[in-house]
């Protein structure tokens, strides 16, 4: 059973909400509390999944309070639910928050977040790296491109194109943007999974203040982990993300789907950057085993670490909200035959992607392609497209090296 | 000042001049000789001031032409001729006066009494000269103040006791596009002014009646231009001649572009007041709508289940009649009794329902406040019930008080209407509750859950309505005492305070209601804002539709004073 804590100033909100979410007491159990004095003192007592806050509040806000629990509480999922639309209040949450939801919040869109959040929750089975991916606030960025950002914000004719295309090469920024405008954050609230339109969403203003004054992207600040070299983690990803796109095309998929791939693809790896950043050591010896070993590196981190980095990596995007296509092509981009799916989806694509990345040069077969999973691509009646992709990742590859 | 003028002497007799020039250089004069007319003219031309003793008969010019000559044409020279002459005829004296002598001496001359006269040329010289002097320093006086007239930016215009005009400055002859010329002189209402004709006679007639000057009105009228604008006049009385009769001077300005940017300023405060409202309106209608949408969907999931269990029930009644009900019908229900949690359901609904009515009410109060606030459509005075105004102004800035004060309200159900602006009343009440939770949040612990209080009372005390606003916040500082209801003045930090709040509240309730706005303050205890109004319309001086039409039926002018109105009133 999944407990989940809310906290309002106003009884009568409160009342609303345990009425309305009478029928889920058998999956959840409930708990409301009048102010964050009374929450902090619920959270001391017993364990909570999910947080659900108001924003302001007498005494300690929303803001706060979610700080509060960030320190304390560091696995729980925390989510606003507030009836302000100032900038100002909104930026002082956005550190600590999860996701933003409106009031008003329409019921069924609270029931599928809060059941969201408590899915993810069993997507990732250890504990402390629950904690570690809810604590996270920012993906880190490479450096230059941080500064590359910072030095278009300041200056007075930034412009969103060119914002937008610094923010889709990124993967800190892109998933941050994402958030962002999936959430109820700005009022915005669109289904929006290309990273660019994140950003012209945002608006060349909010994204100012987002960046430079309330700091949402950092930049990494931790050298490069044994086994692990941070700059060609980029390349790949964006690589991947690229090829996953073309992948869709070749197969005319829809706009969305094309989307959808090429961020899905530019994040798939998001959950080994998080072990990098907080588990440099524990990180290096896994990477040892697999070379060591032969081990695969999904097996070695799931004997090592208690889960893989394809499913922290997708927990703490779910967490932020992003959607659901992208978070399952990242959760299940090593093990795609643990989502049920049919036809062309950005879990394919990046699946494919990854996996001729992984193995560059290759004309082989594709049963010769290491981390390709040819009975799923059987499954999905595929296998006879793998040739002309290996040939779309061929050409890439040369374009990346002519340049 | 002069000095001892020059003297000249003309006589061809060299005997005569000689001794007249020894006699005279003795006497202290300074003396040029000359033995003919035209030497003596070219001496006189060089000076300023002279007295010329001049010989009848002389080569050259004679003493007459002389004279003539020196009138004729040394204008800028001023002297003083003495015909020294042994024609003694009557008839010749008058010619030489007439030819433009002061004096005529017959020869021989005496020369005590040559020297007499002589003496009197140089007084009445002195004399001119003094005069001339005056008269310099009157007209370079006089040039000043035509500058400074000509300068002043303000229209000005002089009548006279006959009602003609006399002056028109440039300032005059641009605004309405004629030249002083084509209006000096002729009578005020002759002239080419497109201004409310009505109303400038009628304030003359004021200014008559009073023998004091007018207090400024603002009327509108026609630039030369043809564009309308708006004219601040105010006309003195000036006392013609001997007193008994009076002439007028107006004074006037087109102050158009300040009317314009006072009210945008009044506007652009409003439209800044609401936008801050704004987050705080939703706030207060978003969280009713939340628990009234959940209480809503829980309702309709209950009735669903309750629906379902009066399925049951049904056929539970069809079964008992034909006496058919069966133990495993009965633990259905029972069953679905259960699943509905219908003693949840018994409990909850009631107050789900209570709830949300309540909710909804808050919304609609919240609603209704806000267009009580703002006002829309109407622009003149009207008759206002101000607590109720008051309550909707705190019900709209509820947000930007609630945390940090409790607000109580104690209103005199006896108050009248009084005649308000309401949207500018409201944005009075507004920015002083504003002013008042700034204070209060300044000296309380909010993050405790500390609370200070504004009261807000109305009071009818006579022919005035009495708003005090008092708050337990910081108070105000002696120095800041003379300061706060001045433009831009401000202790707050950039974004949260312009220094517009107050001086707002001044113009407003002074100069737009003919009001008061005073405050009482102590350090460390709070502040109480008073604002009177007076309950009679009171100068309204904002021209309303209705003053034009009565101007223009030709009716009463619009009224300068209360008690004029309310007779008016009273007799009609
Ligand atoms: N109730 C009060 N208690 C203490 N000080 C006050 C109070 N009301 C006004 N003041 C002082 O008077 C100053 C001027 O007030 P005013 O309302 O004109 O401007 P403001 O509040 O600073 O800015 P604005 O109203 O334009 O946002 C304030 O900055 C404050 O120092
Ligand atoms: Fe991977
Ligand atoms: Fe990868
Ligand atoms: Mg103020």
């Amino acid at each position: 059973m999944k407990r989940i804590l809310f906290v309002d100033d106003e009884e009568n909100v409160l009342h609303g909400l345990r009425r309305m979410l009478h029928p889920f007491r058998k999956e959840w159990e409930m708990v409301f509390t009048i102010g964050s004095e009374a929450a902090l003192k619920a959270l001391a007592q017993t364990e909570f999944d999910v947080v659900v806050s108001d924003m302001r509040m007498p005494c300690m806000d929303g803001a706060q309070l979610l700080n509060e629990v960030k320190r304390r509480h560091p696995q729980v999922v925390r989510i606003i639910l507030s009836g302000h639309s100032e900038m100002e209040t909104i930026l002082r949450s956005v550190g600590p928050t999860h996701q933003y939801l409106a009031k008003p919040c329409d019921s069924e869109e609270l029931k599928k977040v809060i059941t969201r959040a408590c899915a993810l929750r069993d997507l990732l089975s250890e504990n402390a790296l629950r904690a570690l991916a809810s604590q996270m606030s920012s993906i880190p960025s490479l450096p230059q491109t941080y500064t590359e950002i910072v030095t278009e914000l300041q200056s007075p004719e930034a412009s969103i194109q060119r914002i937008g295309q610094i923010v889709s090469k990124d993967v800190g920024m892109a998933a941050k943007v994402l958030q962002l405008v999936n959430s109820a954050f700005f009022g915005l609230r669109h289904h929006v999974s290309d990273p660019a339109q994140a950003a012209s969403f945002l608006g060349v203003d909010t994204i100012k203040a987002l960046v430079l004054s309330v700091h949402v992207f950092s930049q990494l600040e931790f050298a490069d982990v044994e086994g692990l070299c941070l700059d060609t983690l980029w390349t790949h990803s964006a690589m991947t993300g690229a090829l996953a796109k073309k992948i869709i095309s070749e197969e005319d998929g829809s706009e969305q789907l094309r989307g959808d791939a090429l961020t899905a693809g530019l994040l798939h790896d998001t959950g080994k950057l998080i072990l990098a950043a907080n588990l440099p050591e524990r990180y290096a010896e896994v990477l040892s085993i697999v070379r060591d070993d032969g081990a695969s590196l999904c097996e070695a981190e799931r004997q090592h670490l208690g889960n893989t980095h394809a499913e922290v990596g997708a927990y703490l995007l779910g967490l932020w909200g992003l959607p659901d296509p992208i978070v399952e092509a990242v959760a299940f981009h090593h093990t795609p035959r643990g989502c049920l799916g049919e036809g062309l989806t950005p879990l394919m694509a990046v699946h494919v992607a990854n996996a001729l990345m992984h193995a560059p040069g290759h004309s082989a077969e594709a049963t010769d392609i290491p981390s390709l999973d040819v009975e799923y691509i059987t499954q999905l009646g595929l296998l006879d497209r793998v040739t002309t992709w290996q040939s779309l990742c061929s050409e890439m590859a040369e374009g990346a090296a002519a340049q | 000042m002069m000095t001892t003028p020059h003297l000249v002497i003309a006589d061809d007799d060299e005997v005569v001049l000689h001794l007249l020039e020894i006699r005279l250089r003795k006497a202290g004069y300074q003396v040029t000789a000359c033995n003919n007319g035209d030497d003596a003219l070219v001496t006189i031309a060089a000076e300023k001031f002279a007295i010329l003793l001049a010989d009848w008969n002389m080569p050259g010019l004679t003493g007459i032409e002389l004279c003539e000559r020196i009138r004729a044409s040394l204008p800028q020279c001023t002297v003083y001729i003495i015909l020294l002459t042994g024609n003694d005829q009557p008839e010749q004296i008058a010619a030489g006066f007439a030819a433009g002598a002061d004096d005529y001496l017959v020869k021989p001359a005496n020369a005590v009494e040559l020297r007499a006269r002589i003496q009197v040329g140089v007084r009445i010289l002195h004399l001119i000269a003094e005069h001339a002097e005056h008269t310099a320093k009157v007209r370079r006086a006089h040039d000043r103040t035509e500058l400074l007239l000509t300068s002043i930016p303000s229209i000005l215009v002089g009548i006279d006791a006959h009602g003609r005009v006399i002056r028109w400055n440039q300032a005059a002859a641009e605004t309405f596009g004629c030249a002083a010329a084509d209006v000096l002189g002729r009578p005020i209402h002759d002239c080419r002014v497109h201004w409310e004709w009505d109303r400038v006679k009628s304030l003359l007639e004021k200014c008559r009646a009073a023998r004091r000057t007018t207090p400024r009105d603002e009327l509108r009228f026609q630039r030369a231009d043809g564009t309308d604008g708006c004219l601040g006049i105010s006309i003195t009385p000036v006392p013609w001649e001997d007193g008994a009769d009076i002439g007028f001077l107006i004074i006037a300005a087109d102050i158009s572009q300040r009317k314009i940017l006072q009210s945008q300023l009044a506007q652009s405060q409003k439209l800044e007041s609401m936008g801050q409202l704004a987050a705080g309106i939703a706030h207060e209608i978003n969280t009713p709508t939340q628990f009234v949408g959940d209480n809503t969907r829980f309702l309709q999931d209950a009735f669903g289940d309750l629906q379902s269990l009066l399925g049951k029930y049904r056929e539970l009644i069809e079964c008992s009649r034909s006496e058919s009900v069966t133990p495993e019908l009965l633990a259905e229900i029972e069953a679905s009794e259960q699943a509905a949690d219908l003693e949840y359901l018994a409990e909850e609904i009631p107050q789900a329902i209570t709830q949300s009515l309540e909710g909804v009410e808050r919304v609609t109060r919240i609603v209704r406040a806000m267009k009580d606030f703002s006002h829309p459509g109407s622009e003149g005075m009207e008759s206002v019930d101000l607590n109720k105004a008051i309550a909707s102004t705190v019900t709209v800035a509820r947000n930007e008080w609630k945390y940090v004060a409790e607000l109580i309200t104690d209103f005199d159900e006896s108050l009248p209407l009084v005649p308000c602006l309401a949207g500018e009343f409201n944005q009075v009440i507004l920015n002083i509750v504003i002013n008042a939770a700034h204070a209060i949040a300044d000296v309380v612990d909010a993050e405790a859950g500390e609370k200070g209080t504004i009261r807000i009372t109305t009071h009818h005390d006579g022919d005035w309505a009495e708003v005090r606003i008092t708050d337990s916040g910081t108070g105000i500082s002696e120095e800041h005492r003379v300061k706060v209801f001045d433009h831009f003045f401000t202790t707050k930090e950039v974004g949260k305070g312009t220094g517009q709040g107050l001086a707002i509240a001044y113009s407003v309730v002074t100069e737009k209601h003919g009001g008061t706005i005073t405050f009482e303050s102590e350090l460390g205890k709070g502040t109480t804002f008073i604002i009177r109004l007076p309950i009679e319309a009171q100068q309204a001086r904002v021209t309303t539709a209705e003053d034009d039409a009565a101007a223009e039926a030709g009716g009463a002018p619009p009224a300068d004073t209360a008690p004029a109105l309310v007779e008016q009133t009273d007799d009609a």
